[in-house]
């Protein structure tokens, strides 16, 4: 008969089993059980990141550039606000604009600005928009492991006399197009301006020449995003950057 | 194997589980000529009571008291700093120190330190400039001014008795009898209170303090 | 609470006040919250005040977390004592720095993860030139300028009432008219709000004037609150076989 495990029941077995004692010298301190939830999250939970969504359009000109941009900002389901600019001008030949987080955008701005500021009074001149398109990926790319939520078009006259738009990640990948679109809508409005402008991806880029063509199709590219997109709408800024300086006009839309 | 053997199996672990902490109820209350303090007698941790009189009125200053509730390493600590930065100020000032200015010093530690701390706590008492106060701080740093305040776990069993029962300018009397049934009707239904009450009495001229124990407790 | 563990600045609003409005009226500006802080789901305090004057001609009001508001406030303070240290009691800024002071903090508080939990409406009238400013600020330092604005469930529920209410020359009784209007809904429909609300406003010639907090009345006694109970809708019908 076998006499160790008498009752044939495995209840009993760890206690006969010798245990392994644990030195306390070993041991690991184990999370506090009400800190269970803490160890989850890695920021808690704060997401530090939102989007106030919204559309912005950029089309480079012979000898002008020029901005549609519509003015809604909204946050979720809500409309925090109708008219809200989302172009800013840094020099009198250069305007950046933005989609994306607003809080963001603005202090990306405002450091652009303070940056041209801070060029002007070191070399007593302004920087051209090449040098802006550098900074501004640079800029970008300083904050690569807590990226400004900013989509950016930098559009100027560039050394030659020329419309230039330059298009960026949050993170300051950059490149000079013919004509670019940021923000919510960004991917209604690529095709219509890959229809009705030339030179994305052409080797001969012809610039147009006609401010006021280009102004209605910036507006009819803004309203037709309003149109599908439900955070495009309410207003489009228009804002034409050429030798004599920069235009802003704005025109309703629909504001559903 | 003997049974000698199986007992030494029954190895006490060093406690990194959990937290000794007051479960508390403790309640101040502005009566008609000074300030009544109130606190239950348990400390406890998960299961067990650590200190089953343990005494969570703390004098801060000649006529400054804070009541704890919450981590009771926490707590005590908390109240040793303002009691410390108290001494300061009343020797700078040479008087007594405001009130006001020992409650804000317990809102900047634990409001700064909210993700760390785990601290509730009630400071009151007189002084010469704004007379009788009652400042209650809770664990994020909330800061409230009032004619009575009420803190712990315990507490939650008695808004409704509060709500109903409490009036302005009780006596003195009035007031003991108003704080003995709060804190007995919290420990009749919480388990992280009981034990005994501490009473403690503010007045512009002295402080007094009294104990009532359980078999003293009187719900009705 | 166990040293060596990674400081986690995990934060949850905890003390919560909710929605706050502003309003732009004929002769200036008017704020409005209630005055109930809630802790959890729980009413803690009743008669809480949820706005402040900043300087003589700005005033604050927030929603979310009320230890953070209280914070809010100290900075301002120092940042108005300081100021008047600095500039031998003159005192400068204006309504709109204090916007986009408040804007900075918060967007500083967020880009180290913990943020000031708070919607805030910053309201203010110039005493010398007589501009009004109305903006909002949220945790993440966004900037939102406007007639009308509101924080938190407000946001969702009032909107359209005072969109559809408001005019650039309300008279400060239709636009109080106005804001007890949107307490009332948010009363009967947001679990954390009270009936006692209190206003401040803010004009050219009196500054920042807070006034007392008030009961709003609700109406409870429509008749059909009475009569369409469960047996009207679904009476027990009884067979005769």
């Amino acid at each position: 008969m076998d006499l160790e495990n008498y009752t044939n029941v495995n209840i009993f077995k760890k206690v006969y089993e010798k245990r392994e004692v644990s030195s306390i010298h070993n041991v690991v301190e184990q999370p506090h059980h009400l800190l269970k939830d803490n160890t989850q999250h890695a920021k808690g939970g704060f997401n530090p990141y939102v989007n106030n969504q919204g559309t912005t359009v950029a089309i480079a000109g012979k000898d002008f550039v020029l901005v549609a941009a519509d003015t809604r900002i909204s946050q979720g389901f809500n409309i925090l606000s109708r008219d809200y600019s989302r172009t800013t001008k840094l020099t009198d030949q250069c305007v950046i604009t933005s989609g994306g987080m607003v809080a963001d955008i603005e202090t990306l701005h405002k450091l652009l600005i303070a940056k041209v500021k801070t060029y002007q009074r070191q070399f007593k001149k302004t920087p051209t928009v090449e040098s802006l398109a550098q900074l501004l990926g640079n800029t970008l790319y300083g904050r690569r492991f807590m990226p400004y939520y900013a989509f950016n078009l930098l559009c100027g006259i560039d050394q030659n006399g020329q419309g230039s738009v330059y298009g960026y990640d949050a993170i300051g990948s950059w490149d000079k197009l013919t004509y670019g679109v940021q923000g919510s809508g960004s991917e209604l409005g690529a095709p219509i301006l890959d229809n009705q402008f030339v030179g994305h991806n052409y080797l001969v880029k012809t610039l147009p020449d006609d401010v006021s063509v280009v102004e209605d199709t910036g507006k009819d590219i803004i309203n037709s995003i309003a149109e599908r997109d439900i955070y495009t709408g309410d207003q489009v800024e228009i804002v034409i950057v050429d030798k004599n300086g920069i235009r802003v006009k704005r025109e309703p839309i629909r504001r559903d | 194997m003997s049974i000698a053997d199986l007992q030494n199996e029954i190895i006490p672990e060093v406690n990194t589980h959990s937290v000794q902490t007051d479960g508390t109820t403790i309640i101040a209350v502005k009566y008609d000529g000074g300030i009544l303090l109130g606190a239950d007698g348990r400390s406890a941790n998960n299961m067990y009571v650590g200190n089953k009189v343990s005494d969570k009125l703390e004098p801060i200053h000649q006529r400054i008291y804070c009541q704890r509730s919450g981590t009771s390493s926490h707590t005590s600590t908390i109240a040793r700093y303002v009691r410390y930065y108290m001494e300061i100020q009343a020797n700078e000032l040479g008087n007594l120190p405001p009130v006001e200015s020992a409650a804000q010093v317990m809102r900047e530690i634990i409001y700064s330190n909210k993700n760390s701390l785990s601290a509730s706590m009630i400071c009151s008492g007189w002084d010469p400039y704004k007379g009788y106060q009652i400042y209650q701080v809770n664990s994020s740093g909330y800061f409230e001014q009032g004619n009575w305040a009420l803190s712990g776990s315990g507490g939650t069993f008695i808004w409704g008795y509060i709500d109903a029962n409490y009036r302005e300018n009780m006596t003195r009397a009035e007031c003991k009898e108003f704080i003995k049934s709060c804190i007995a009707l919290a420990c009749y239904r919480d388990s992280s209170s009981g034990g005994c009450i501490r009473l403690l009495d503010i007045t512009q001229d002295r402080v007094e303090r009294d104990y009532v124990q359980y078999d003293d407790f009187k719900i009705k | 609470m166990i040293s060596g563990q990674p400081r986690t600045h995990t934060q949850v609003p905890v003390n919560i006040g909710t929605s706050v409005m502003g309003l732009r009226y004929k002769d200036g500006i008017m704020l409005a919250a209630d005055t109930a802080v809630a802790y959890g789901s729980m009413k803690k305090t009743k008669h809480a005040q949820r706005m402040a004057a900043i300087s003589s001609d700005t005033a604050i009001a927030c929603s979310g977390e009320m230890s953070d508001f209280q914070e809010l406030l100290k900075i301002f303070r120092e940042k108005h004592d300081g100021d008047v240290i600095e500039n031998d009691g003159a005192l400068f800024l204006k309504p709109t720095d204090y916007f986009n002071y408040l804007s900075r903090v918060q967007y500083q508080r967020r880009m180290k993860g913990d943020p000031l939990w708070n919607g805030s409406i910053i309201g203010g009238v110039r005493q010398d030139s007589g501009d009004v400013f109305l903006g909002m600020v949220d945790l993440y330092g966004t900037k939102v300028e406007g007639n009308f604005l509101l924080t938190g469930l407000a946001a969702h529920y009032c909107q359209v009432l005072m969109q559809n209410s408001w005019r650039a020359d309300l008279t400060e009784a239709e636009a109080r008219a106005i804001i007890e209007d949107c307490m009332k809904v948010m009363f009967y429909r947001d679990k954390k709000a009270s009936d006692e609300i209190q206003i401040t406003t803010i004009t050219k010639d009196q500054g920042v004037k807070i006034h007392d907090p008030y009961r709003i009345q609700g109406e409870w006694n429509f008749q059909f609150f009475h009569d369409k109970t469960n047996e009207f809708w679904r009476p027990i019908r009884i067979y005769n076989n």
